[in-house]
This record gives structure tokens, sequence and C-alpha cells, in this order.
């Protein structure tokens, strides 16, 4: 086994620095955007998650009023509830990816 | 860069402590958007989920001690990997119901940003992309945890404690995910692997 795990760990670290130029740069990039953000005046870092709560609250208003199957109950979907933190995730992060 | 080194007695490994955030941030950055893209099969959802951790390092965790970042930088790497499996089944059922398929997964090999390496052995070269190849596949079958356990163990080195940390479980829990996913790995590669 540690055989094994000696020669994986080898292979995946050999792997990173071989990464192609234009994904090394993208990374770069990332990391600057990163580092940029400590320096940002704290109003516009606290509007992205206002407006992802926003869009969200829009997204559950509106899956509450669509039609639905005949005879079916969105309200009871127990996994409506179970999933509405992951509508506020997935509002919160279309606003930040595409800030 | 300003650093320094300690040992990793596990590993026999010796790894750098940096005392600045953007130098750990460089040092981690590719082997973070590997393990991304082999959990999650894209390249592009694995760099927002690098620039996403390295977010979440340099507003919360840039004041920790510097032997913390490690395994919290990898701690909310793997938070963010699964959220991402998570809204894509809420986005699936989504699709479902509105009668559209999705279909947000690149089916391409996760090494596929791994530069050609010119060398004078065309056929050596070819067997060492079908092994790295076969490496990134088996990886990405493991179950979840264990690919966790794998990538945080193995792969970056954490000690089991550090490891645990990261996972958000015991270290029991740690050494058996691991085990586990090593025998696995040990049967998928056997035909590259005869140790």
């Amino acid at each position: 086994m540690d055989k094994l795990e000696h020669n994986l760990r080898q292979q995946l670290r050999a792997a990173e620095s071989q990464l192609d130029d234009n994904t090394a740069r993208r990374l770069r990039q990332a990391r600057s955007t990163a580092l940029a953000s400590s320096r940002r005046p704290l109003l516009s870092r606290l509007m992205v998650p206002a407006l992802g709560m926003a869009t969200a609250s829009v997204v559950a208003l509106v899956l509450v009023l669509s039609p639905g199957e005949p005879g079916q109950d969105i309200l009871d979907n127990a996994s409506f509830y179970q999933d509405l933190d992951f509508y506020n995730w997935l509002a919160e992060n279309d606003a930040t990816w595409k800030s | 860069m300003d650093f320094s080194v300690v040992s990793n007695a596990e590993f026999a490994e010796t790894q750098v402590v940096f005392r600045d955030l953007e130098g750990f941030l460089a040092a981690v950055e590719r082997r973070a958007f590997l393990m991304a893209r082999v959990a999650l099969g894209n390249d592009n959802d694995a760099l927002d989920i690098v620039q996403d951790t390295m977010l979440v390092m340099v507003r919360k965790y840039q004041n920790k001690p510097s032997e913390e970042w490690r395994p919290l930088f990898f701690r909310v790497l793997q938070n963010r990997i699964r959220d991402l499996y998570r809204y894509r089944k809420v986005r699936s059922r989504f699709a479902g119901w509105l009668g559209s398929p999705f279909d947000g997964e690149d089916d391409s090999d996760p090494f596929q940003q791994v530069a050609d390496v010119p060398g004078n052995n065309p056929a050596v070269e070819l067997e060492s992309r079908r092994s790295m190849e076969a490496v990134s596949t088996a990886v990405a079958a493991l179950p979840r945890r264990q690919q966790q356990a794998f990538m945080l163990r193995c792969w970056e080195g954490l000690s089991t404690a550090d490891t645990a940390t990261a996972m958000g479980c015991s270290e029991g829990s740690v050494k058996t995910h691991y085990f586990r996913a090593l025998q696995a790995l040990q049967e998928a590669l056997k035909e590259h692997y005869h140790g």
C-alpha cells in the first residue's frame, strides 16, 4: 500500500507542474481577484448578497405561484423546503459569479 | 515569499508553512484546481470553486495562524465541491420539472490541461499519459468521502488530524475512508501499478 500511495502522489503532483499556460494564467487571475477583494469597500461587498437574497425571493415566489401538474401541490413537496436554502445559494452564487 | 519548513512525519516529507497568504495561495492553487477538476469533471466549475475558496480565505481566515491555512483551505474547497454537487442535483430537478435536459458536466479527461511535455520517447510519454488518465478516472469514481480522504491524505499530504478537520469528521472515520479509497484504487489500477 505504501508503494501505491507513493506512486499515486508522485503522479498527481507531477501533473500540477505540467498545467497548461492558459489554466495557470486563469488561476493567477483568480488569486489576484481574491486578494484584491479584501481591499473592496464594505458597502459594495454587502450589495452582492443583498441582491442575491432579492433574486432568491423572486425565484421562490415564482415557484410557489407556478401552475403544476393536475393534483400536484408544490407546498406539500417536502423537498421544496429542504432545497430552499439551495435556491438561496443558487441565487447568491449566480450573482457572485456574474460580478 | 516568506516561509518556514516543517516536517510531516506521517509522510516523511517536509512541508512549507507560509507567513504570507498570497504565497500560500500561489503554492496550492494548481493542486486545488486539479482536485476540483477531478471531482467535478468541469474546468470552469473547478476554477470558480478555487476562486471562491480563495475569496473565503482572504475575507475570513487570513488572520488565522498560518499553520491553520492548509486544513482550512482544503476544508473550504471540499465544502464548495460538495455544495456544487447539491446545486447540480437541484438544477437537474428543475430541468425535470421544466421538461428540458440539463447537462452541466464535461466528460473529458480532468488532466487535459496538463501540457504535453516534449520528450525523447513517445511510447513512454503515451504510457505515462494513459496511466495519468487511469488515475484521474479511478479517483473521480471513488465515493465522495473516500475521494476527499484520498485527496487530502495522499495528494495534499495532510495529517490524519488535519484531514479530520478538513472533512469535519473523526480521525477514525478518516482512516476508514482512506483505507477503503486505497483498496479501491489498488483494484482499479492494478494494471498500472504492480506493487
